[in-house]
Order: C-alpha cells, then sequence, then structure tokens
C-alpha cells in the first residue's frame, strides 16, 4: 500500500514495544535512560554558542556553508577563529 | 517527472495546504505523487497520518537527505514530488530549492507578507530555478488588490502565478478531515482551483526544463 514508506526517517506508526524492550537492555541505568533523550556524541563535552541574526544573514551563512562544502558548525569555527586572531587573540581551532 | 519546492520564509502561508493540494490534485490526474515534509512541525506527515497514508503518501525527510529521497522515489516510481518547507529554515528551503524544477512561493496579499518574500526571492535567484508567487488565503473576488500585489511582487524581480487559492472554509474542513479539497468537494471552487494550478504547474516544469531560456 504505502510505496514510498521505506523512504521515511522515522517509522510512521511508533512501535511501543521496541521503546519498552530497550530500556530494558540498559539494565542498571533505567533510570536516566528514561529521562534524557540520547544526546549525540559528537557533541559530549561540548558546549553550545547560540544568537540570533536576521533571516539574511541566517540565509548567507547555510548557503556559505552549503557552497564550500562545509557544515554550518565549521564554518562558524572558522569564523570564530578568524576574529580571534584579528583581536589579537589565539585561535582555538575546534 | 517534476520535483516542486513550496518555499516561504514567512509562516501562516499555506505551504502545507497547497503541498497537500497541489500533491493530491497530481495523484488525481493520474500521476504518483510525494509529499516529502522537512518541516520540523510535520504537519504535512500529520496529513498524511489522518488519511492512514492513503495516496498521495507524506515521507519526512531531514534537510541533507532531500536530494537522496527524491532520487530513490523517482527510481520507485513517483512522477509528481512535492516538498513542504518549514518558515525560518534556511537549510531545509535551500536544500529544497536546490533538487526542484519549479519553485512555488505562496504568499498571503498582504503588505507584510509580500515584504517578507524578499529573502526567499534571494534563495531561488541563487540557485537560478524558475520561481513564482502564488497568492494564498486572501479574498476570492479582488481583482484590484490582485493586481497591485501582482505588481508589487514584480518590483522584486519575480512573477506572480496567475491561478491564486482564495480563502475558502473547504480547505479547513477538508484539512481537518485528512482530505485533499479534490476529495472533499470534488465539484467545488477550490478543487477547480487546484486542479488548475496543478495543470499550469505541469506547462511551466515542462517548457522550464526542456527550454531553459528567459534568463
Amino acid at each position: 500500500m504505502s510505496r514510498f514508506a521505506n523512504l521515511a526517517d522515522k517509522p510512521k506508526t511508533k512501535p511501543k514495544e521496541v521503546q519498552s524492550s530497550m530500556s530494558n537492555v540498559d539494565g542498571a541505568a533505567t533510570s536516566s535512560a528514561t529521562s534524557a533523550s540520547p544526546r549525540s556524541s559528537s557533541r559530549a563535552g561540548r558546549k553550545a554558542i547560540a544568537a540570533y541574526f536576521s533571516p539574511e544573514m541566517s540565509l548567507a551563512m547555510h548557503l556559505c556553508a552549503r557552497k564550500n562544502g562545509l557544515s554550518l558548525q565549521e564554518l562558524m569555527a572558522e569564523a570564530f577563529d578568524d576574529v580571534l586572531r584579528k583581536y589579537g587573540e589565539s585561535p582555538v581551532g575546534y | 517527472m517534476s520535483t516542486i519546492a513550496i518555499v516561504s520564509q514567512k509562516g501562516g502561508s499555506g505551504k502545507t495546504t497547497l503541498a497537500v493540494n497541489l500533491a493530491a490534485a497530481a495523484e488525481a490526474a493520474g500521476q504518483i505523487a510525494l509529499i516529502i515534509d522537512t518541516d520540523p512541525q510535520a504537519t504535512a506527515s500529520q496529513w498524511g497520518a489522518w488519511r492512514a497514508d492513503r495516496a498521495p503518501e507524506v515521507i519526512d525527510s531531514a534537510p541533507p537527505r532531500i536530494e537522496a529521497k527524491v532520487k530513490a522515489a523517482k527510481a520507485q516510481g513517483a512522477t509528481f514530488i512535492v516538498i513542504d518547507t518549514p518558515p525560518h529554515a534556511d537549510s531545509a528551503a535551500s536544500r529544497a530549492v536546490e533538487v526542484a524544477d519549479l519553485v512555488l512561493i505562496p504568499c498571503r496579499p498582504s503588505a507584510f507578507d509580500l515584504a517578507a518574500i524578499k529573502t526567499t526571492v534571494s534563495l531561488v535567484r541563487l540557485f537560478d530555478k524558475p520561481a513564482y508567487v502564488v497568492f494564498t488565503a486572501g479574498p476570492p473576488h479582488a481583482p484590484r488588490m490582485y493586481e497591485e500585489a501582482v505588481e508589487l511582487v514584480q518590483g522584486f524581480g519575480i512573477e506572480a502565478c496567475p491561478h491564486i487559492l482564495p480563502d475558502r472554509a473547504v480547505n479547513r474542513h477538508a484539512s481537518a478531515a485528512g482530505a485533499s479539497v479534490i476529495e472533499f468537494e470534488p465539484e467545488g471552487k477550490a478543487a477547480a482551483e487546484i486542479r488548475a494550478l496543478h495543470m499550469w504547474t505541469i506547462a511551466h516544469v515542462n517548457t522550464s526544463t526542456t527550454a531553459q531560456e528567459g534568463v
């Protein structure tokens, strides 16, 4: 019936049994597993820096990243290092 | 095969209503339509769930996977793909525009909404894609007002689609029932309007992809 269901990111009907069996696998860590949503390991030990800009700035940054094959994060890291150098600070680089 | 991106930086402009009804019109015309919902609010997906995945089917997609999904869907037989995007999401909007044959920018015929399409216009220019503003949710009978709105749109360097989708109660009733306006009221005005827009869309995709002129 559903021709394109295989292309969806998330399954369309939530399989609840799977979730409960997942928390059983964790065993000892069940209390923490239920409270927190899974966090990407690339974010472990790192901090978020957020700011609000005009839609034009947001668009320009996204497109610049896309054109140069970078993620927005990589582009921002480059920009932050540049501005650190500009103000006579050492670049951090990651 | 047509891929249509529905893009507007403004919320409440009727992106999802346009996306689902356009795809439904394609399906009614015998095409195999697919809606790719890139909005984290998943409004189109909700509509798909309400109708128990009756065609046109809705799938979700994170922005980086849009292109791959369009390719895969084509390989699986899709002939009309509509990509619904969230407002203020430059990543989703730019990926959608990138893969689209034609970009439709739904917009209410009001000064605030018209001023907000500038950002969207600059996005479609960067990717050099044929794009048209589709007036949505305005009054059905206001020729002078639409004339002025068309002039304003042309002032931004973009053309308006000659077919409008005015505010009609059937849009809300149909959405709430998980239906398209064509299914809900096949002989109604809204159904006629979306059919006309679909035919126009098909004609424009064909001319813009075969001719590649008008620059």
